[in-house]
Parts: C-alpha cells; sequence; structure tokens
C-alpha cells in the first residue's frame, strides 16, 4: 500500500512574509524524497501543508490521484502522518506509552475493542524494537532514542501511506541517530511508505534519500536524484552547501 | 547653562577616569609579567613548552544529593594558541567539564576532588546564541557593555572598541548607525555576537560549547573559519566541546574523547579519528554518516562566502 505524492504550485504566506513561493514537486510512490537547506528556507512550512497543519494560499496538493483540500476527511488525515523533530515535545509527559499509542488508534477506528487495541499496541512495539512492557511507562523513563521510537510507532499506528519525518535524528546523539535511520528504512522498505525526510545534515540526507530537493527562502532550488546530487549539484547553491559540510580525515589505509 | 555645567564635569570625571584606567593597565601589566616570570613557568618555557595557561587535573565532579560521579578524573592542559577538541555523546560529562572551568557549576552539581589551574581569563561561547543574549537590551550597547566593566573602559570608547570587535567578526557596519534587538539578527550574526562577548573579555582560554550545533551547515563554516582566524590572530587557547567530529577536527589540533564522565581517548586530532584505539571512539567515528568523497569538490568556497556575507547584509538592511 503506497501511493505518491505531488504538490503543484505550492504557496504559503505569513503575513507579508512568503514562506513557500510556488513549490511544485512530485515524490514516486515507495520513495524517499530528502529535503535539505537551511533554517528558514521553508522546509517545515512545506511539511506542515502537506500534513494538513498549515492551509496552503494556492496550489494544489494529491496523494495517490486525490486531491488533498483545505478541509481534510478523516480517512485523509489517517493517510499522512508525521514524526517530530523534538520526540520530547511531541509526546504528551502525562500519558502513558499505551495511552499515547491507543489514542491513535482509537481515534481513526484502525482498532475497535480493547484486546484487538492491545494486540496492536505490542505489535508497533515490536516494530520500533521495544519490548512489551514499555507500555505503562511514561516519556521521562525513556532516552531520546527510544522516544523518538515511541513517536514513530504512533505515526506508523494508524498504517499510512506518506510518513513526513521532520529533522526526526537531530535531537539524537550519532549513534542513536544511526540505529533510529537504520529503523525508518528497515519499517519503510516492510510498510512500502512513501517518504518525506527533512534534514538538514547533508550526511544523513545522502543515507536515506532516493531523490533530493534543495530548498532556499521557500523556493525549490534544485531536485536532482541522490546520487547525481552529491556528485555534482547543477547550482551554486547545492555546491555551497556541499562545500559546507566539515569533512572527517580520510581513513589511513591500514 | 546648567547642561552645560553637567556636560563639562561629565568631560572632566571621564578624562580623570582614562588616567586611572592608564595607571590600572600598567599594574595588570606588571601584574602579568611577574605571572610569567615564576619559576614554574620558566621551568616550562624550559622544556620546549609554553606554560600551560589552563590546567584541569583530575577533576572529579558528583551529583550533591546521591552523590553519584558525573565527571571522573578528568585530566587536560592547554598552552597559549592551542586547541582541544572534547568530543562525546550527551551527558558524557563535556559541557560540566566546560562549565567547572569557569565556576559556573549547574545547582546540584560539586566538586568532589581535583584541580583547576589557570593563569590568565576564560570566557564562553554558549550552545543557544539567543538564549544567551538579552533579548531587550540591542546587541552593540550587550557587548559595549562588557567591554565597559572587562576593560574598565568609558562608556565612548567601550561603544568604540565594541563597534570595532563587530567589524572584526563581519558583522555589518550598518549597527554602527542603528543598534539591533537580537530578534532581529539570524542565528549566525547572534553567534557572533556572542563570540563578541566573549571576545570583549580578552580571554586567554576561549571556551566554546557547541557553539555550531544550533546553526545551519552553511553558517556553521563561517562560524568555524571565524574562529581559526581569530585564534591565529589573537592567539588565545581554545576548547571545543561539540559532537561533531568532522568540527572537531577541522577546528582543534588535538581530540579528547569523553565517554560516562571520563576520558576514554585523547591525542592528536588526527590519529584519534584515523586510528582510534579505543572501540568507544571506533563507534563515534563508524557512526559518522560520510558524503561521497568527490562531492562539492569544485564548489568555489570563497567566491560562496562571499555571496553569504551579502546576502546577510541583505537580511540585515
Amino acid at each position: 500500500m503506497s501511493t505518491n505524492l505531488s504538490i503543484e504550485n505550492l504557496t504559503v504566506r505569513y503575513g507579508g512574509f512568503t514562506a513557500l513561493g510556488g513549490v511544485s514537486l512530485e515524490v514516486p510512490a515507495g520513495s524517499t524524497l530528502g529535503l535539505v537547506g537551511e533554517s528558514g528556507s521553508g522546509k517545515s512550512t512545506l511539511a506542515r501543508t502537506v500534513a494538513g497543519l498549515i492551509v496552503p494560499d494556492a496550489g494544489v496538493l494529491a496523494l495517490g490521484g486525490q486531491p488533498l483540500a483545505a478541509r481534510r476527511t478523516r480517512a485523509q488525515r489517517k493517510q499522512i502522518q508525521m514524526v517530530f523533530q523534538n520526540p520530547d515535545a511531541s509526546l504528551n509527559p502525562r500519558h502513558s506509552v499505551r495511552r499515547i499509542l491507543s489514542e491513535a488508534l482509537r481515534f481513526h477506528r484502525v482498532t475497535t475493542d480493547r484486546a484487538s487495541t492491545e494486540r496492536r499496541c505490542r505489535e508497533l512495539l515490536e516494530l520500533v524494537r521495544l519490548d512489551g512492557g514499555a507500555l505503562d511507562r511514561y516519556p521521562r523513563e525513556f532516552s531520546g532514542g527510544q522516544r523518538q521510537r515511541i513517536a514513530i510507532a504512533r505515526a506508523l499506528s494508524v498504517e499510512p501511506e506518506l510518513l513526513i519525518a521532520d529533522e526526526p535524528t537531530s535531537a539524537l546523539d550519532v549513534s542513536v541517530q544511526r540505529s533510529v535511520l537504520d529503523l525508518l528504512g528497515n519499517i519503510k522498505a516492510q510498510l512500502n511508505l512513501t517518504v518525506l525526510f527533512i534534514s538538514h545534515d547533508l550526511g544523513v540526507i545522502h543515507a536515506v534519500s532516493d531523490t533530493v530537493a534543495v530548498m532556499r527562502q521557500g523556493v525549490l532550488v534544485e531536485t536532482k536524484p541522490n546520487g547525481e546530487f552529491f556528485a555534482g549539484p547543477d547550482t551554486a547553491y547545492g555546491r555551497e552547501l556541499l562545500a559546507a559540510v566539515p569533512r572527517m580525515p580520510a581513513a589511513a589505509p591500514n | 547653562m546648567n547642561k552645560r555645567r553637567t556636560d563639562f564635569w561629565k568631560k572632566e570625571h571621564e578624562r580623570g577616569q582614562e588616567a586611572d584606567e592608564r595607571k590600572r593597565g600598567e599594574r595588570v601589566g606588571e601584574y602579568r609579567g611577574a605571572a610569567a616570570g615564576d619559576p614554574a613557568g620558566r621551568q616550562a618555557a624550559d622544556s620546549g613548552r609554553a606554560a600551560p595557561i589552563l590546567e584541569v587535573d583530575n577533576l572529579s565532579l558528583e551529583a550533591a544529593d546521591s552523590g553519584a560521579p558525573l565527571v571522573d578524573g578528568v585530566r587536560f592542559s592547554l598552552g597559549r594558541g592551542e586547541s582541544l577538541g572534547l568530543v562525546g555523546e550527551s551527558g558524557s560529562g563535556k559541557s560540566l567539564t566546560l562549565r567547572a572551568v569557569l565556576g559556573l557549576l549547574p545547582p546540584g552539581v560539586r566538586r568532589a576532588g581535583g584541580e583547576i589551574r589557570q593563569s590568565g581569563r576564560a570566557a564562553m561561547v554558549f550552545q543557544d546564541p539567543r538564549s544567551a543574549l538579552d533579548p531587550l537590551c540591542p546587541v552593540v550597547k550587550q557587548v559595549a557593555e562588557v567591554v565597559r566593566y572587562r576593560q574598565k573602559k568609558n562608556r565612548k570608547a567601550a561603544r568604540a572598541e565594541a563597534l570595532h570587535l563587530l567589524d572584526q567578526l563581519g558583522l555589518p557596519d550598518s549597527l554602527g548607525q542603528e543598534d539591533r534587538y537580537p530578534h532581529q539578527l539570524s542565528g549566525g550574526q547572534c553567534q557572533r555576537i556572542v563570540i563578541a562577548l566573549a571576545l570583549a573579555c580578552r580571554p586567554d582560554v576561549l571556551l566554546c560549547d557547541e557553539p555550531t550545533t544550533a546553526l545551519d551547515v552553511t553558517v556553521q563554516r563561517q562560524i568555524v573559519d571565524l574562529l581559526s582566524r581569530l585564534q591565529a590572530e589573537l592567539g588565545f587557547a581554545l576548547v571545543f566541546v561539540t559532537h561533531n567530529l568532522a568540527v572537531a577536527a577541522e577546528m582543534c589540533s588535538r581530540i579528547a574523547v569523553m565517554q560516562r564522565g571520563r576520558i576514554v581517548e585523547e591525542g592528536p586530532a588526527e590519529d584519534v579519528l584515523t586510528r582510534p584505539r579505543n572501540p568507544y571512539t571506533q563507534m563515534l567515528v563508524d557512526a559518522v554518516l560520510p558524503l561521497p568523497a568527490s562531492a562539492g569538490e569544485s564548489g568555489g568556497a570563497s567566491s560562496d562566502r562571499e555571496k553569504e556575507a551579502r546576502d546577510e547584509h541583505q537580511f540585515i538592511d
């Protein structure tokens, strides 16, 4: 189950400020689009507009050929789920993991009775490699990486077709980042998701995405397949971004 | 009439202050000379290495309530113009070590043992520039205030010095005509202001606590280049805390890797990163997601940076 996302001439203004100026993008079904750009370039605005959290001033969004209107149906909301940058802010500290996961399940009527909700929660935890005992614990009892896994489990609980990951690993340590990225990669392949992956870390983008899109000041500067972008970007800004990444000293030949 | 008189007295007063300052400056100079001439310093100089400006010896910190060790037996020393990168994951005690040097331990943490010997001043650059600046005070005023108290200058001289510093850090001249509040500046500009605040203390040691973590790659590149340049010009010693190994490799000649409050490996940056001896260091190095070796090499870095500077001007004007 997977659907392509198409964005056409999307424009969002905040007062007099144009956050997105006519962005057009095509994300094929089952692929990952890596979105890069500096802060304020409109990456997150794009993600939030696609998720339906911001109503665009102009432009057309379509998921699997179905247009996404300003007011979305419950089924459309279910199709698109999001993982945010900071798991501390996106998980309610007063809710147990069971409640965090089952709330979404019940709202979207994925499960109907208590037993099936419980079963689904355990499945989800298994999917993100946490054990079932985690259900009765609270977000503060987990490490940052584990909390981000819980957020991922919640996003996947309602079987979305498009997953938006807005800097999901920026708040995590490098070693944890690796494991969360591996997990996301596995799940994506397993569930055949279409993914919109936002990051300002080009190393991460290189590792996860099929296509790279570069944004600057609300405009899409460049869209290129992963390998081609890292071999040589078309635009000066793309080259500048690549040149700015600090390099590790080359490993000594053993 | 009245106003003219007060102005006159103000000027007189300032003139007196300047004279005082000169005397004080001389005294400080004498004192420094004396410090440099002490036997220990001479011995170190004889052994071919400058006397350390900062020496952290067997530093241990613990939680005040439980006595749980937070930093355990950390030692390093730093001479003039040297740079040390402290790397490790969150909770490894990097920032606490820095704070202990400044004497700014957070409540609930106490020193359990060890010694910190310091000759000269230390100043710190914090991770989040916006929270390090006063949001209600224009930035030139903030820098001038530090210059005034740390370098004992009068208002006018302090302001001139502050503007000179900001100019050195590549901030636009328009700040001289019209002062701005932190929220009117970009993140990179705010971080430059914070660096200016630290440099206004005329530090011998600059402590940087993840100064580029909150910034974009392009801005990070500018700040890294800026700090390297300033260090070469002004010759301060640098302790650079980061979790980004690549940034540490570019900034620092030596790297110390911390894990759970201990330094597990220390050595020249290149050795540590290319031939790690400790499994934890190896794990950190392996966790870095690399770019393909050829990526972006065609980019003209200098012209791009000029372009970036132009863009920042546009932002502020």
